[in-house]
């Protein structure tokens, strides 16, 4: 049935048509008596049956709720990834028996339960269903640009670009490689999985890129309470030797080349440059990494010289940035089985010809370049027999002569690879003015409609063509009116949202009037 | 410089703590029909303390800001105090422009006095901002979540407000009973009316900010964690709540829900925002921790 040509209820109608979640509830309570409905879609076969059904307001709002306390939980419960292991372990000792439910529903590692993704897979058949058909209705009416015209359109964007994002979301996830590495002044890395310290891959990486990374330059400042005011690189991107880009990389600004995103981590720190030479009168050296950031004594690593029996522990201490000449590195000799070399690390044969600069760079007579930066796990029991050492001191361990030749800093450079990731943050920016359009733009006051109750429907008796503006003052005391045992006709007198975008068609606010409509 | 900063931030206290008396005062022990006057006395006195205390409070931490050399939000000290400040800003220019709020000093006055008392217990000791909070994406995720914070207490406060309101006994009965011949609606209608569309807006809002908050806070993760999304604490709180709210608008919008069912689940959605804004960042572990709660 089409409404009566009045433009009121003409703009009610409209309205409630570009709402699919009126339409999804149509038939079960009319949102404006009176005004003209929308046919309900044909459920003849069981496709569109399910395609009616994902579009439903009520499996939406089901799924939206489900997501947030499912969340909620996630929060609430310790998270195997990131709560610390110790700090977990005694959560799932103190609540022995929640933690094992938990930990078979999968909330004790939410990121990647099995129902994090179902719950999205079907918000996103819910919102697609949804979004094609606020966008057919939307097309249906007259174009114009009317404010609320333009909040249904923002909304239709906002949803639609959801929709897109999370889409892009989930692929960014399934094809996001990330690789970290530890790189001195001259030191570079090859962008191979192999080269890296660490690494997170999707289970769809896409191909290593080839392309090598050279850090130039590091700056580093420290804050007077040692910690780091300020990290920034130069970074060189190279292509079988040839410069590509060259450019300046902050701590929370990354540097994008050929689908590479090269940023800084987090870890920085002092590096030794160490000559080493042997009795046989070959010379190599390397880096050692130290973790904590100043050197300031009261962390020991322990490391391997590769290709001998050398294994040995090192304190830096003094070692603040920029002030190399006050450093001293205590050396002692561990015992066999006292401390394990971790090989691997950044240095390549691709990388010798730039650490060879750093190291002609620092000067040091028979500082020679070559080796991983050595790491290893701290053992206990070790046989003190130190060696203290200033810039450019040597000292004599297992027929090893071991130099400080230089220090220097390092920092952790991560490089990322996700040719999605703009895809996602691209469709959340138009996602986002769409939203602005729907929920920012000024709109017009609500106006109010009345509805008459006739049995168990209800017609639309009118509705203000304005908005009412401010509260009305109280109604003054009214005289009995005659005849009151008569019923006259119940009106409702509702708040219609109309024109105002918020599409709420009418208000429980509103209370049962009996008596004459007027005007 | 500092001691000055410590005494304007006391005297915001007092002022937030009288304000409270004052607006439970009016609110609980005076007539209705005085508390719906939007020129009441008793109220006018308690928003008077309420923005004494946010002159006070802007003064201590634009001082805080001089001495520090950085905007006032690392630690938790600088975080629940400018949280209270946002708070109660907000409230002071929403009340101004819709006088149905106003009796709504009764709620944001205690919270911004429990924000800064928990400001206040915190360590004061200026905190280095990181490299990794050199970013122009700080200003944004950081202001704009303050916000956020801000327009949901403000939503939560005129829902609250409405479920008062709404109680029968706070009903004038003369005027729900008589019919109103002219179809206007009723004061006290019109005024529910008000504070649920305001409640609506200012969720609408607060969905908004916290969009905008999400989406800085992963362009900026990806480029300093090198992560968009790490499923830290906080920012499982923050989906969860923003899902909250989308969830809330779509029963609003959808399914019909309105009047107490409506104010109720806008206040229960508030708490919740207050949780995520306020609790796991602060006082669990979490990597938003590093930067505001050393």
């Amino acid at each position: 049935m089409r409404p009566p040509a009045t433009l009121d209820q003409r703009e009610v109608a409209l309205g409630a048509q570009a709402s699919c979640l009126h339409r999804s509830r149509a038939g079960r309570m009319p949102a404006l008596p009176g005004a003209w409905r929308a046919p309900r879609p044909s459920i003849q076969n069981p496709k569109s049956k399910i395609q009616n059904r994902a579009a439903e307001h009520r499996l939406a709002l089901a799924l939206l709720g489900v997501l947030a306390a499912l969340l909620l939980l996630g929060a609430v419960v310790p998270q195997q990834g990131t709560t610390p292991p110790l700090a977990y372990a005694r959560w799932r000792q103190s609540f022995a028996p929640v933690s094992f439910w938990l930990e078979a529903a999968g909330l004790t590692a939410s990121a990647h339960a099995p129902w994090l993704p179902a719950v999205a897979a079907l918000l996103m058949a819910s919102l697609g269903r949804c979004t094609a058909r606020r966008l057919v209705a939307l097309g249906r009416g007259r174009p114009s640009l009317s404010r609320a015209r333009l909040a249904r359109l923002g909304s239709v964007v906002f949803h639609a670009s959801l929709l897109v994002g999370l889409g892009a979301v989930s692929l960014s996830s399934a094809m996001r490689f990330t690789g970290q590495v530890e790189l001195a002044p001259g030191q570079s890395v090859v962008d191979a999985p192999e080269r890296y310290l660490t690494t997170r891959a999707g289970p769809w990486t896409p191909p290593a890129s080839g392309l090598a990374v050279r850090l130039d330059d590091l700056r580093l400042e420290a804050w007077p309470d040692g910690s780091l005011k300020e990290q920034a690189a130069t970074l060189s991107v190279l292509r079988e030797g040839k410069l590509l880009a060259r450019g300046e990389v902050q701590r929370s600004q990354a540097l994008a080349v050929e689908g590479l995103d090269i940023l800084l981590g987090s870890g920085a720190g002092p590096a030794v440059l160490l000559a080493v030479e042997e009795a046989s009168g070959s010379r190599r050296g390397g880096w050692v990494h130290f973790p904590t950031w100043p050197g300031d004594g009261t962390a020991e690593l322990t490391f391997a010289v590769p290709q001998t029996p050398v294994r040995l522990a090192a304190i830096l201490e003094r070692a603040a940035p920029g002030q190399s000449d006050a450093a001293v590195l205590t050396l002692r000799p561990l015992g066999d089985g006292q401390a394990t070399a971790v090989q691997g690390g950044p240095e390549a044969a691709t990388s010798q010809a730039a650490t060879s600069q750093a190291a002609a760079l620092k000067g040091g007579p028979g500082a020679v370049p070559g080796g991983p930066p050595f790491r290893a796990a701290a053992q206990p029991g070790a046989q003190p027999a130190p060696s203290s050492l200033r810039l450019g001191e040597a000292t004599t361990v297992g027929g090893l002569r071991l130099r400080f030749a230089a220090l220097e800093a390092w920092t952790s450079v991560a490089i990322v690879r996700d040719p999605f990731l703009p895809w996602a943050f691209g469709a959340f920016w138009v996602g986002l003015a769409g939203l602005a359009l729907a929920t920012l733009l000024p709109k017009p006051a609500g106006r109010r409609a009345w509805n008459r109750s006739a049995g168990a429907e209800g017609r639309s008796a009118g509705a203000e063509r304005r908005s009412a503006g401010a509260c009305p003052p109280p109604p003054p005391p009214e005289p009995a009116r005659a005849g009151a045992g008569d019923k006259p006709p119940r009106y409702r007198a509702g708040v219609a949202m109309v024109d105002s975008g918020l599409r709420t068609q009418h208000s429980a606010l509103s209370t049962q009037h009996s008596g004459p409509r007027h005007g | 410089m500092a001691e000055l900063e410590v005494t304007a931030h006391w005297l915001a206290v007092v002022n937030y703590a009288l304000a409270t008396l004052v607006a439970g005062l009016a609110v609980f022990l005076a007539p209705q029909s005085k508390i719906q006057n939007p020129k009441s006395k008793i109220l006018s006195l308690a928003l008077g303390l309420l923005s004494l205390g946010a002159l006070a409070h802007a003064a201590a931490l634009g001082l805080r800001w001089l001495g520090t050399g950085h905007a006032p939000y690392l630690g938790r000290y600088e975080a629940f105090s400018s949280h209270a400040l946002v708070v109660v800003l907000l409230y002071l220019v929403l009340q101004w422009r819709v006088h149905a709020l106003r009796p709504g000093s009764v709620v944001v006055a205690p919270v911004a006095f429990l924000l800064l008392g928990l400001a206040l217990l915190s360590p004061a000791a200026p905190t280095y901002p990181s490299p990794a909070l050199r970013s122009p994406w700080l200003t944004i995720h950081v202001s704009v979540a303050k916000l956020a914070l801000a327009a949901a207490v403000a939503s939560g406060t005129a829902s609250l407000l409405s479920l008062v309101r709404s109680r029968p006994s706070t009903v004038d009965s003369r005027q729900s009973s008589v019919p109103t011949l002219d179809f206007r609606l009723s004061t006290v209608d019109c005024r529910l009316w008000t504070l649920e569309l305001l409640s609506h807006r200012l969720l609408a809002y607060t969905f908004f900010l916290m969009s905008v908050v999400l989406l800085s806070g992963s362009l900026w993760a990806s480029a300093a964690w090198g992560a968009f999304w790490s499923w830290d604490p906080v920012e499982t709180w923050s989906l969860a709540f923003w899902a909250g709210c989308a969830f809330v608008l779509h029963l609003h919008l959808g399914a019909g829900w309105s009047g107490p069912r409506w104010a109720r689940s806008v206040v229960v959605l508030t708490i919740l925002g207050a949780v995520t804004f306020v609790g796991y960042g602060h006082f669990g572990v979490s990597l938003h921790a590093a930067y505001i709660a050393p």
